[in-house]
């Protein structure tokens, strides 16, 4: 028996037909699939997810549901290692699309997702200054040099 | 499974085609919703994060989140405790306690000590707790008994004060729009539980003498007093928080800081504790409050060790005093115990001098430098104590006979508290005439229950505004301060009861003992609280090396209390409220866990289990092989 398919619509009707347990992946996709009737085509809209973006939803949830499978067919299965590995790749994107995937990751409810891509925002702030980060993220620092006193005060005993 | 489904995607082509194209819009940062830049926070460390609450105001404000600081504070200091969470509203949020606790560790060298805030908050719990246990005293068994004359304090009848209606009513009509106007208004808001919930940690944290809530106040067995304090010595307010046991209070309470102030509590909005509802209530009735000292002068604890101990004295009397209501008139004795015990200070008064020379007695004290006999010292204590009753019933007797009616001269004796207890018995319909023979209150200070035999101007003070009643109170404990000369005259027709001695035992020690001393000690301490009913025995351990496991063992006693079915302390009850000790940060080599008196035994039991965490942290310090200080009760 062939496995189920679930083809995903993107907000610019981009799809893309994944298997149903990667679609799973998301808790969202999951409880359409199992409220659906019995030969109902799957087909799920993700107004909210551009393409792109939802193809790197995609590619995150088949990776990780193929590395779950142990040692199924005749693939090795993935190490701890391969596994981060793969990761540190995944989340090797501009940050734009990051942010990108992070929204959607958030609205999807994929919660190990949303980890992964919140901590490699976090990684992009470590070590900096407070000017540095303003520039990554290009945030306009809207204090005046008073508030910017007070709180470089407040915030003084870290690094003392 | 599906054949070849697990490795090949089956992304569409328009989809594989347009993975790698580049977007049309851009993503700012800020665009993230606020739950996901909490996560990306989260996953910074405290710098870190300072680093990145400097770059923007909404950043500044997310990033002062009690849960985030709450979570750095647990990956570096350990869980949070009852301790820790009162020390968080404290310092006004998670965040700056860590700061706190940072700074702390800074200077500490390894060593083990309680920030500034933290030393506060056990402070705190503390003085809460000496308050339970003097508000836990069973009945002697005979509502109406008339207590020994020569010793008032042998017998502490008087059963918790019921709740009738008459009480609930004046629970009711103090809505929380009193309380938080005169929290507005800086004043201490003083308000009160029921003894019986204050003698239940399970009444206290459900039932609960929240100020938020008109309705839980209407519900719970507690009567509330909103009355003004007395509080010659500063600033603080007693805040309290409404229902959550202390487990889940840390969070709630503090995360509502940052919509208007972020990373500050807005300290004007206290959410009720039960804890801070008892000590208003205690505090709004003056009393006899002994505090004494026990100073291990031993060979093993260092000169250092010793200064930091009468440094803890200084700083902690005063404090202690104040929080329970007695800034003047609470008593502090010292005794110096090595070998042998040595009565350094006797109880005397804080005021009037009192510190100064507590101050000074204790410069010139000098370290005995022998054993470590903790059981002596816990006697002297004892004798102490029994002498200071002594003198105070001697004093009262001869009042008596001196003047029959109101006798100004109880209130001179400053130390002496009338009105605590029997007020609340009598507004609640219980016998009046109880303690006729004992002389009438010469300074019914405001928080008195306002009794349906009282008279006007005392049963307007239940209910009035904290302007009013700050006024009152000034006026009170000026009055108190100035003898009792005029603090009769309004009194003078009541008939007072006597207030139960506030019993504080601390002990500072290095804890090493052998296990004969130890037994030695477990049972004099086990004596110490059975003939000194409420008396609350506490231990900080000083210095390294110490024997935590043997302190509490003394400390905790092998008997059950008179009043185990009546456990007086809430495990870790929130209490709330900014001290100011004044002074420098205390640097006393010590942390703090706790645990319970017999007689205090099943919350305070929890409590152990609660705290002990806080003060287990880091020995990493080789030498400092953790100095365990314990809040014992």
């Amino acid at each position: 028996m062939g496995a189920i398919k679930v083809t995903l619509i993107a907000s610019d009707h981009q799809s893309f037909e994944v298997d149903v347990d990667v679609a799973s992946e998301s808790p969202i996709f999951r409880e359409r699939v199992e409220n659906a009737d019995p030969g109902d085509d799957m087909h799920i809209p993700v107004p909210s997810v551009t393409g792109d973006v939802l193809a790197k939803v995609v590619e995150y949830c088949q990776y990780h549901v193929a590395a779950k499978k142990k040692g199924a067919d005749d693939e090795a299965s993935k190490s701890d290692d391969d596994v981060k590995a793969w990761d540190a790749q995944f989340v090797n994107v501009d940050q734009n699309l990051l942010f990108d995937i992070i929204l959607a990751a958030n609205y999807l409810d994929i919660k190990s997702l949303l980890d992964l891509t919140c901590q490699a925002v976090a990684q992009l702030i470590k070590g900096k200054t407070p000017a540095e980060i303003c520039k990554t993220f290009n945030i306009k620092n809207e204090f005046t040099p008073e508030e910017e006193e007070e709180i470089r005060r407040e915030n003084q005993w870290t690094f003392d | 499974m599906a054949d070849g489904a697990g490795s090949n995607p089956h992304i569409s082509r328009t989809g594989r085609r347009r993975i790698r194209k580049g977007l049309k819009t851009s993503r700012h940062f800020m665009d993230l919703p606020e739950a996901c830049l909490w996560q990306i926070l989260q996953a910074l460390d405290a710098k870190e994060l300072c680093a990145v609450r400097r770059t923007s105001s909404s950043l500044q404000h997310i990033g002062a989140s009690a849960e985030l600081w709450h979570s750095l504070y647990h990956r570096r200091f350990g869980p949070t405790s009852a301790l820790s969470n009162l020390a968080a509203e404290y310092a006004g949020s998670w965040m700056e306690l860590y700061a706190d606790k940072h700074r702390t560790e800074r200077i500490s060298g390894g060593w083990t000590r309680p920030s500034p805030h933290e030393l506060q908050a056990s402070l705190q719990q503390l003085a809460a707790r000496a308050m339970a246990a003097v508000t836990a005293i069973p009945d002697g068994g005979d509502q109406a008994g008339i207590r020994v004359p020569s010793s008032p304090f042998v017998k502490l009848s008087a059963g918790p004060p019921r709740s009738p209606s008459s009480v609930a009513s004046t629970a009711s009509a103090l809505s929380p729009l009193d309380c938080s106007t005169s929290l507005r208004s800086a004043a201490s808001t003083l308000h009160a539980s029921s003894s019986s919930a204050a003698a239940s940690p399970t009444a206290s944290s459900s039932s609960s003498l929240s100020l938020s809530s008109p309705t839980s106040l209407g519900l719970s067995s507690s009567a509330a007093f909103s009355d003004t304090p007395i509080n010659p010595l500063g600033p603080w307010v007693l805040r309290s928080r409404s229902s959550q046991p202390s487990s889940l209070a840390p969070l709630p309470s503090l995360a509502c800081s940052p919509p208007s102030s972020p990373g500050r509590l807005v300290r004007s909005h206290p959410p009720p504790s039960p804890a801070a509802d008892l000590i208003s209530w205690c505090l709004a009735r003056p009393r006899v409050v002994q505090l004494v000292y026990l100073l291990d002068g031993s060979g093993s604890v260092s000169e250092e060790d010793f200064s930091e101990m009468r440094r803890f004295v200084l700083e902690s009397a005063p404090a202690l005093c104040n929080l329970l209501g007695a800034a003047h008139t609470g008593k502090v004795g010292v005794v110096q115990f090595s070998t042998e015990a040595r009565t350094e200070v006797p109880l005397t008064p804080l005021g009037q001098g009192g510190a100064a020379s507590l101050s000074s007695a204790l410069e010139a004290m000098v370290r005995i430098n022998g054993g470590t006999n903790i059981s002596t010292a816990l006697a002297a204590a004892s004798a102490l104590m029994k002498a200071d009753d002594a003198a105070q019933a001697a004093a009262m007797a001869t009042e008596q006979q001196d003047s029959p009616g109101p006798s100004p001269s109880l209130a001179s004796s400053e130390d002496y508290a009338p009105g605590t207890w029997d007020e609340v018995e009598e507004e609640q319909g219980q016998p009046h005439h109880r303690t006729a023979t004992r002389q009438p209150e010469a300074a019914l200070l405001p928080g008195c229950s306002p009794g349906p035999g009282s008279p006007a101007s005392t049963t307007s003070w239940g209910f009035n505004t904290s302007v009013q009643a700050a006024r009152q109170s000034q006026a009170c404990s000026s009055r108190q301060a100035a003898g009792g000369a005029a603090g009769h005259s309004h009194t003078s027709h009541r008939q007072g009861a006597h207030g139960r001695p506030v019993r504080l035992v601390l002990l500072l020690t290095d804890g090493r003992v052998d296990g004969y001393q130890a037994r030695e000690a477990r049972t004099n301490a086990t004596k110490l609280c059975n003939e000194l009913q409420g008396c609350v025995l506490a231990a900080f351990g000083v210095g390294r090396g110490v024997d935590r496991g043997e302190l509490l063992h003394i400390i905790t006693g092998t008997l059950p209390g008179p009043n185990s079915s009546q456990p007086a302390g809430g495990a870790g009850w929130p209490l709330l409220g900014p001290l100011h000790t004044g002074g420098p940060p205390m640097e006393l080599t010590m942390t703090m866990c706790d645990d319970t008196r017999p007689g205090l035994d099943n919350c305070t039991r929890e409590q152990t289990v609660h705290q002990a965490p806080s003060s287990e942290r880091r020995a990493e310090h080789p030498a400092a092989d953790v100095p365990i200080p314990h809040v014992v009760y």
